[in-house]
């Protein structure tokens, strides 16, 4: 597989990479080079892209997989506002505050758990989560419920 | 607020596109920020210890010195050169294979490994610097106390580097952990 068919499926799931990036970065400058660490990370690993799951799914484990093993400056969390990337990460107007919501809610998580979120909430089974993360699809609903709960009480108290 | 409003909300997150011509470039390590700064960091200490190689032996009096002292110099540095050069490779090694919490438990145990050899092969780079430079010199009370305070400020960095490793390798441990309680 060729350099331009990877750019070609990179360009249009560097959402994925955006979002994974923003769950595990509180600074533009960290998330710029958490970025770049998993576009080179993904293009070494290319190769061993056998194409029996989705691109994106691939992206995922891969992303994932490269925030948590990172280095990055740990930077304290000082409060919702100050947490945040960057305003000009979020385009979407609209829904631009709840997202920030979300994003804010999801990185109270500990890192495992923000991981496991982000792929139940990109509509993967259970059993694609559990072989992803490589733990038992028991032990993966069970975290996801647990998850769950600590979101919709992160968010319901933020309000 | 429910679930399929998490999943709405998680769908509609927008986040800054880069152009194909900046994801190209990020893909290639010459552009990659931390392996390019390794690399650098790598090869100027890499040179620095090739030009002392080189030199010490007439510069430093090499030739004066017994043949184990310098055998001894000659490892320490060379251990340090190859130690460098791991590090660069460590950084480029591409990490995903099978499932997440395998790939974490091998890349912090890689780290693990790294984190001794780069303690190790500075202590052996300073003890091979001190058995040259002290070996045929008369000790005075001065030079034993500089010998003290290099001694001193080595151990401080040793620390300091330990530091860091501990506390990147704790963090993946940890999320190990996460992942294997229930």
């Amino acid at each position: 597989m060729s350099e331009a068919t990877f750019l070609q499926l990179l360009n249009s799931n560097q959402g994925i990479i955006g979002k994974v990036c923003s769950i595990y970065c509180n600074y533009k400058e960290d998330y710029e080079d958490l970025f770049q660490e998993i576009t080179y990370q993904a293009y070494k690993g290319y190769p061993t892209f056998r194409g029996e799951a989705k691109f994106s799914t691939w992206l995922y484990r891969i992303a994932l997989n490269t925030a948590m093993s990172s280095f990055r400056k740990k930077k304290p969390l000082l409060n919702f506002v100050a947490e945040l990337p960057d305003e000009t990460i979020f385009s979407d107007e609209e829904q631009h505050n709840q997202n920030q919501h979300l994003i804010y809610a999801i990185k109270q998580l500990n890192e495992g758990d923000r991981a496991i979120i982000t792929l139940y909430l990109e509509e993967l089974s259970y059993a694609e989560i559990a072989s992803i993360i490589g733990i038992s699809e028991n032990n993966t609903a069970v975290k996801i419920n647990r998850i769950k709960n600590k979101l919709h009480k992160i968010l319901s108290n933020g309000k | 607020m429910e679930n399929d409003d998490l999943k709405s909300l998680w769908k509609g997150i927008k986040t800054p596109e880069k152009d194909a011509n900046q994801l190209s470039k990020m893909m290639k390590a010459k552009n990659h920020p931390v392996i390019k700064s390794i690399k650098r960091q790598a090869i100027i200490e890499f040179l620095a210890l090739a030009i002392f190689l080189f030199c010490y032996y007439t510069i430093f009096d090499g030739n004066k010195k017994p043949l184990l002292i310098n055998l001894i110099l000659i490892f320490a540095v060379a251990f340090s050169m190859l130690n460098h050069f791991k590090g660069y490779r460590l950084q480029q090694h591409f990490r995903a294979s099978e499932n997440i919490k395998d790939d974490l438990k091998s890349f912090a145990a890689k780290l693990k490994t790294y984190q001794l050899e780069v303690i190790i092969s500075k202590a052996i780079l300073l003890i091979g610097l001190m058995l040259f430079f002290t070996n045929g010199i008369e000790f005075t009370e001065k030079k034993w106390f500089a010998m003290a305070v290099i001694t001193f400020l080595f151990i401080l960095q040793l620390a300091l580097i330990n530091n860091i490793w501990r506390k990147r390798i704790t963090r993946i441990k940890l999320t190990i952990q996460d992942f294997e309680t229930w």
